[in-house]
């Protein structure tokens, strides 16, 4: 038995087109061993030559067969249409419309898997069995290399292969089984012809004759949907009907059946090509039934006149329009030629007869229009005049479509007229749509609505047809659910309720649709459905602003709806994924996980079906929201650090502004995070699940572009409406820029997707500017998601492999240590490299601690003077509380080993912990010179406890004066003059020098609970150093006389600097200027400030302490600095410290009348001539200084107004001032001025410069030692 | 009666869509469809969308009439100079009173457009445009 086809191989011809009820339906089916493709091959063949003229036909020579000769209308043809499945559905029909009878059966066979021709004739047999109705079965062995008289049947026809076969050859064959086909149709004539009665579609046998049927049992009467008829061998119904007996007839019934039986005729002479003897009989049919009132084939009868008009005015041969047909109004000639576009007026007018006739048979039950009839009427109708319509009218190639279904070129057709056709057949769809589809089966209504739909697809209008398509799957659904139903005989469901329990799903899969049949079946049309809409069918990482939201979620249930009762589990899959994507926020919760559900359970069939690729993209695009990288506790980020000399941020100082606002910011620069080859990195990545269901993830792996890399796969469920952090590890494989743009993500039913990073969910905003409407604008209505703006990507660089460091040991007793201030200790702290294969090569140190925040905040205030500013400043950055020891040049950690690091640290004020940063590297090569270096930090922490030590509290200074009183007391106690001279000896200052020198008074106080003892050094020469020692019992203030040199050549010009990076900053020099006491910062003068701080530093440049606690054993030996920046001086210090610029001195030229009794004291004799000697001495740093030197003798210990009256008592040779200009620095110049004292007594000499080189108001110099004369 | 008045944007998308009923002879203003037209109206109302592209080159006015008709229902349009289309649903034919209010609507329209916050096809989702629309149709239909 030969196999049936399983599906259904589309006819290139149009089975609604106008001429369809003249063509001749043969079914083809495969014989033997036939494979799908060469079936399908074979079929396309025999469809390339479906039209046969009748010229070409051989008639048969047989007397009694010539009824439908072709020799009668050689022009004729006859028209194959060959189908690959029976229709016994619709075999009630036949014997009103001729046409669905299948009258030939082809088998065809496979030459080259045919063993033996002898087992085909079993099959002819089969055929004949199995179609009784058909009027020839042959079987047709294609690629046969034999002659036909080879083969031992004449049923078997030949068709040599491909190669061997002309253009012609198919067509010949068919020919031949043409010219056998008509052979027969004679004989099915007579059997209509001797038959006593022909029953209409509906009639039922035993309600035949009872014309007086209520109008409920109209519907009743049709035909049940799917079984009933089908089922029935339709021969069973002809034969039933046909053996009616005779003595029921009355006249009136006997002309209906003669009418009947001209009207079969009339469809036989049409299905043969006979067109002119088919118009001729229909006419008298119709006249014949049209006086007995049989509507039904009175209408059909006019229908078939319609055609065979078409079908003549294609062949282009004249005929004579019927006068049946012409409406009543219409000139009363006799019989009338008419014009072809009169034709086409009139077809429409013939329908609307034809349809009111219809409607008319509807009250007569049995005879009434079956719905199919009906609406396929309107169909063909609607099919000719959209044909015409596009054709611009009914020209040549408006015909040819009709007929025969052959494609209408493009033209164009003048608007407005082009518009109202179509209007027109608007009117007839409408028509046809509002067809009601309650008692029509599944099959019928689909057959319906495609056609419904075809024709407003012709037209163009594909929103209609998209709707009526819709209106399809919505009839559908239902009825194949309950066909379902019935078949399974189970408890009634409704499609749309929730089709969960596994039964159901196990029961699916046994009806289960195959994929590859749904290429052109089933998913096309939904396919189709959601292109007109807007539902983008293959979207990738698009969406569509096209459309109307509302809608598009109800199309996208009504998919799914269909796939659950197909049903196709492909289906669900593709359509809910769809569902999810475009309309998730339309759903509610309760469908959302009924969805979902569904969707499991389809994926889970199918799977286990075999089948492949199905899978749809995860269908939201905001799957990963952030990705970042976690900062690893086990592996140190490594950080770059520039090698050149130069600081990154270097200040180009050859202009007046430090400050650049386009300079690049040093904060932003290191943002980009460093991972370090082949050591994991830990990456947080944010997801979305905004649905109400659970996201199974199966695989998650990061993507990125750059280096390469190894992700790790994890697998994760991602709760409901939740951002849930998921992490992923990561291990870069080579060196380079690594960016991670995202994420591969294999969620449950989808396809593997990379995900970008999206921050933020945009809204979907369509194209600002509309270029297209309608349907033009669906593709441009695409928007990429997420919008590349929006999508972020991570990157980190990766570096060559570094060691890990770590803190083995620390020589201090849990990381911390006391200390007194100034005392300094070493530890050692021992490191441990944990890498297994690459040495720690570059170690570098950097120290903080706790000072460094207070005297920062200290810095920052406005208020403080330029000293006490760079005093804060000299405490951060030189009075460093770590230090290392050991040279780290030398310090290389191997793989796996150790090494150890010296380090001090010295005890500050306000220190309490300290902070040490190893940086440390792997140098691969150390020949190159890097520029930059990958370096990773350890830090380490330690605690310092800095307790109080030697303090200075206070300090003052004498200058050393010859004025001092040289007095012996008599009791033998020293004087103070004893004292100073052995102190001078116990210093060492021989007393000649001793006005180079002053003494500082230094008060220091013990803080320590136990004794310390002091050494203060003070550098006199270059190479004197003069120590002073005490030691200072606990909680005692004790005083330190400490010999100073007086500081000379110190240029005090010069601005107070600062330790930090220079700053770009205003100066109010207004507030400077105004002088008095507004000046908030500093209680002097700058000018007075700049002095007193250049010479606090030239006198901490001679200073040096220590102190040393070598009473308390128990901690060792403890030793430290005196911290002696908590020197105050006062400007008036200053003036005892310093050594004038110049300086002036006076003395007697020797002779014999003076004699020296001191420095500046002399006993000189009254009246004898002496000479004063002024020496001016330059210690200026100018170059050279002039000025004025004045001489000023008083009386001795007498008020300045007696004092000053000397005019009496001392003549002068010469005047007392004089100038002296261009002292060189260093120089001395002697002035010398004779006298003679007239009166005795003690005079003394003062001698004051004045330096005019600045101009007026120079400074004055006076002699520091007062000269004195004592005359005799 | 029973009418449904969609805006259609230039994408064939929905910006604004109303179900309502008449006040003329003793009626609520409440709509009156049934469960299963209430699904129906937006795809009826989109199938006309074929017919209001076809017209809208045949003719230089905006108010195109009926255009369209599903059983008993007939579908009026409304073109503005922007390419939006209004479309009715009703059920009786009164193209002058029809014509009244899309012209109504379309003021409302172009005054929503003014809107600085609103751009073209946007869903319009002011209440006071809902407010103003039923009022119009409360005066005409």
């Amino acid at each position: 038995m030969p196999p049936q086809p399983q599906s259904v191989v589309s006819t290139p011809l149009d089975s609604l087109s106008y001429a369809a009820p003249s063509r001749i339906r043969a079914f083809l089916c495969p014989v033997g061993l036939v494979s799908r493709p060469r079936f399908l091959d074979f079929v396309s063949r025999l469809q390339d030559t479906a039209i046969i003229r009748l010229g070409d036909v051989t008639p048969d020579p047989r007397p009694e067969r010539v009824m439908f000769s072709p020799q009668g209308f050689p022009d004729g043809f006859v028209v194959y249409n060959f189908v690959t499945s029976i229709d016994s559905h619709h075999a009630f029909l036949e014997d009103l419309e001729l046409y669905r009878r299948t009258l030939a059966v082809f088998g065809l066979a496979d030459y080259n898997n045919v063993n033996d021709l002898t087992d085909l004739r079993i099959v002819i047999g089969a055929l004949q069995a199995q179609h009784p109705q058909a009027l020839i079965h042959k079987v047709i062995l294609f690629d046969c290399p034999l002659e036909q008289n080879e083969l031992p049947s004449v049923d078997f026809i030949c068709v040599p292969p491909k190669r061997a076969s002309r253009i012609t050859t198919v067509r010949t064959t068919l020919c031949d089984l043409t010219s056998a086909l008509l052979a027969e149709l004679p004989l099915l004539a007579k059997a209509f012809q001797a038959a006593d009665t022909i029953a209409s579609p509906l009639a039922r046998d035993d309600d035949y004759d009872s014309v007086m049927l209520t109008s409920s049992a109209v519907a009743q009467s049709r035909p049940s949907p799917a079984g009933s008829t089908g089922s029935l061998p339709s021969t069973i119904n002809k034969d039933n009907r046909l053996s009616y007996p005779l003595s029921h007839h009355t006249e009136r019934q006997r002309m209906r059946r003669k009418g009947r039986s001209m009207k079969m005729i009339a469809n036989m002479y049409l299905l043969a090509g006979r067109t002119f003897d088919a118009l001729k009989e229909y006419n008298d049919a119709l006249n014949v039934l049209k006086g007995v009132g049989d509507h039904l084939w009175h209408a059909s009868s006019l229908e078939g006149i319609g055609i065979c008009m078409v079908i003549l005015a294609h062949i282009g041969v004249s005929f004579v329009i019927p006068n049946s047909v012409l409406p009543p109004v219409s000139p009363s000639s006799e019989k009338k030629e008419l014009e072809q576009p009169q034709l086409l007026d009139l077809l429409p007018q013939m329908t609307s007869n034809i349809l009111s006739l219809y409607n008319r048979s509807q009250n007569f039950p049995g005879e009434s229009v079956p719905q199919i009839t009906y609406a396929e009427t309107i169909l063909r109708t609607t099919n000719l005049l959209a044909c015409t319509t596009l054709a611009g009218g009914w020209t040549s190639a408006a015909r040819t479509a009709a007929v025969l279904s052959r494609p209408i070129p493009e033209i164009s057709i003048p608007y407005s007229q082009f518009h109202h056709a179509k209007m027109d057949v608007m009117n007839w769809i409408s028509a046809a749509q509002a067809v009601r589809l309650d008692g029509v089966d599944a099959v019928d209504a689909a057959r319906i609505l495609t056609g419904v739909a075809a024709a407003c697809g012709k037209l163009g209008y594909s929103r209609k047809r998209g709707f009526v398509l819709r209106q399809l799957v919505l009839e559908l659904i239902p009825r194949i659910f309950q066909a379902r139903q019935v078949a399974q005989n189970r408890k009634s469901r409704l499609p749309w309720s929730d089709v969960d329990d596994d039964e159901y799903w196990e029961d699916s899969r046994d009806v289960y649709v195959q994929p590859q049949d749904l290429d052109s079946s089933v998913l096309a049309v939904l396919s189709d459905i959601c292109t007109v809409y807007g539902i983008p069918v293959d979207s990738t990482g698009e969406v569509s602003t096209f459309g109307w939201q509302g809608v598009k979620t109800s199309i996208l249930k009504t998919c799914i709806g269909l796939c659950q009762v197909m049903p196709d589990f492909v289906g669900i899959v593709r359509y809910t994924s769809m569902l999810f994507r475009f309309s998730a926020e339309d759903l509610t919760v309760d469908e959302q996980l009924t969805l979902m559900r569904n969707f499991g359970n389809a994926y889970t069939a199918a799977r286990s079906m075999g089948v492949q690729d199905f899978e749809q993209e995860y269908w939201d695009a905001y799957l990963v929201r952030d990705i970042a990288v976690v900062e690893s506790s086990l592996w140190a980020v490594p950080t770059l650090v520039p090698l050149d000399a130069a600081p990154s941020n270097r200040i180009d100082s050859s202009g007046p502004f430090i400050y650049s606002p386009f300079a690049k910011k040093g904060d932003e620069e290191d943002k980009k995070h460093l991972f370090v080859l082949d050591e994991p990195v830990e990456f947080k990545v944010i997801l979305q699940n905004p649905f109400a269901f659970e996201l199974d993830i199966l695989t998650m792996s990061l993507v990125g572009t750059g280096t390469s890399f190894s992700s790790d796969v994890i697998s994760l469920v991602v709760p409901p409406r939740k951002l849930y952090p998921a992490s992923i590890y990561l291990t870069p494989t080579s060196t380079g820029v690594l960016n991670i743009t995202g994420c591969r993500f294999q969620v449950l039913g989808c396809k593997e997707t990379i995900f970008s990073i999206t921050p933020a969910q945009a809204a979907v905003t369509p194209p600002v500017r509309i270029k297209n409407f309608g349907l033009d604008a669906r593709n441009s209505s695409m928007v990429k998601i997420p919008s590349p703006a929006f999508v972020k990507h991570v990157s980190v660089e990766v570096v060559p492999a570094l060691p890990v460091l770590r803190v083995n040991r620390i020589s201090l007793p849990q990381s911390s240590l006391m200390l007194l201030e100034g005392e300094r200790r070493r530890f050692v702290i021992a490191l441990g490299n944990v890498s297994e294969t690459v040495p720690a090569t570059s170690v570098s140190l950097k120290f903080s601690d706790s000072t460094t925040k207070s005297l920062s905040a200290a810095l920052q205030e406005d208020s403080r003077g330029e000293s006490d500013r760079y005093e804060i400043e000299m405490f951060l950055h030189k009075r460093a509380a770590l230090r290392c020891v050991t040279d780290l040049n030398g310090v290389k950690v191997p793989a796996n080993g150790e090494a150890e690091i010296e380090l001090e640290v010295l005890g500050k004020r306000g220190l309490t912990s300290a902070c040490i940063e190893i940086s440390y590297s792997h140098v691969f090569d150390s020949n190159v010179v890097l520029k930059e270096m990958y370096v990773r930090t350890l830090t380490l922490d330690i605690n310092v406890t800095v307790n109080a030590s030697i303090e200075v509290a206070g300090c003052d200074f004498v200058p050393f004066s010859y004025d001092m009183p040289m007095i012996r007391t008599g009791d033998g106690k020293a004087t103070t003059t004893d004292i100073l001279l052995k102190f001078l000896d116990q210093v060492g200052i021989p007393f000649e020098e001793m006005d180079n020198y002053c003494l500082m008074l230094l008060d220091l106080r013990n803080s320590w609970p136990s004794q310390l003892a002091v050494e203060l050094d003070s550098r006199t020469t270059a190479n004197d150093i003069h120590t002073v020692k005490k030691v200072i019992q606990p909680g005692h203030l004790t005083r330190l006389l400490v010999p100073i040199r007086r500081i000379s050549d110190i240029d005090t010009s010069l601005p107070i600097p600062s330790l930090a990076p220079p700053k770009q900053f205003t100066r109010s020099d207004v507030k400077s200027m105004s002088g008095d006491g507004s000046r908030k910062s500093g209680l002097w003068s700058p000018e007075v400030e700049r002095t007193v701080f250049w010479y606090r530093e030239e006198l901490l440049k001679v200073l040096d302490g220590r102190w040393t606690d070598n009473i308390s054993e128990t901690d060792g030996l403890r030793r430290g600095a005196v911290e002696l920046r908590a020197l105050r001086i006062s400007p008036q210090m200053v003036e005892i410290i310093r050594v004038d610029d110049v300086v002036v001195n006076l003395s007697l030229a020797p002779s014999e009348y003076n004699r020296r009794s001191g420095k500046y004291h002399w006993i000189v004799e009254a009246d004898s001539f002496l000479t004063l000697v002024t020496s001016v001495t330059s210690h200026s740093t100018a170059d050279s200084v002039s000025g004025i030197l004045r001489i000023q003798p008083t009386l001795r210990n007498l008020p300045d107004s007696i004092a000053l009256d000397i005019n009496r008592r001392i003549l002068f040779n010469g005047i007392l001032q004089m100038p002296v200009v261009d002292i060189k620095s260093g120089d001395t110049r002697r002035v010398e001025t004779d006298f003679v004292v007239l009166v005795r007594g003690e005079y003394e000499f003062l001698a004051s410069f004045e330096e005019t080189t600045a101009g007026f108001g120079g400074k004055r110099y006076i002699g520091r030692e007062k000269f004195v004369i004592s005359v005799n | 009666m029973s009418f449904y008045l969609a805006i259609i944007g230039t994408r064939d998308n929905a910006v604004y869509d109303l179900e309502f009923g008449t006040y003329r002879q003793g009626g609520d203003g409440k709509p009156k469809f049934s469960a299963d037209m209430k699904q129906l109206c937006p795809f009826i109302v989109h199938s006309s969308l074929d017919i209001v592209e076809e017209m809208q080159w045949n003719t230089n006015v905006m108010h195109l009439k009926v255009i369209d008709k599903f059983y008993n229902y007939l579908i009026s349009s409304y073109m503005t100079a922007g390419n939006i289309k209004f479309l009715l649903l009703h059920e009786t034919r009164a193209d002058d009173v029809i014509r009244q209010f899309f012209v109504d609507l379309h003021d409302l329209y172009v005054k929503t457009l003014m809107s600085p916050f609103y751009s073209v096809d946007q869903p319009i989702t002011s209440a006071v445009f809902d407010q103003r629309v039923k009022m119009l149709a409360k005066k005409y239909l």
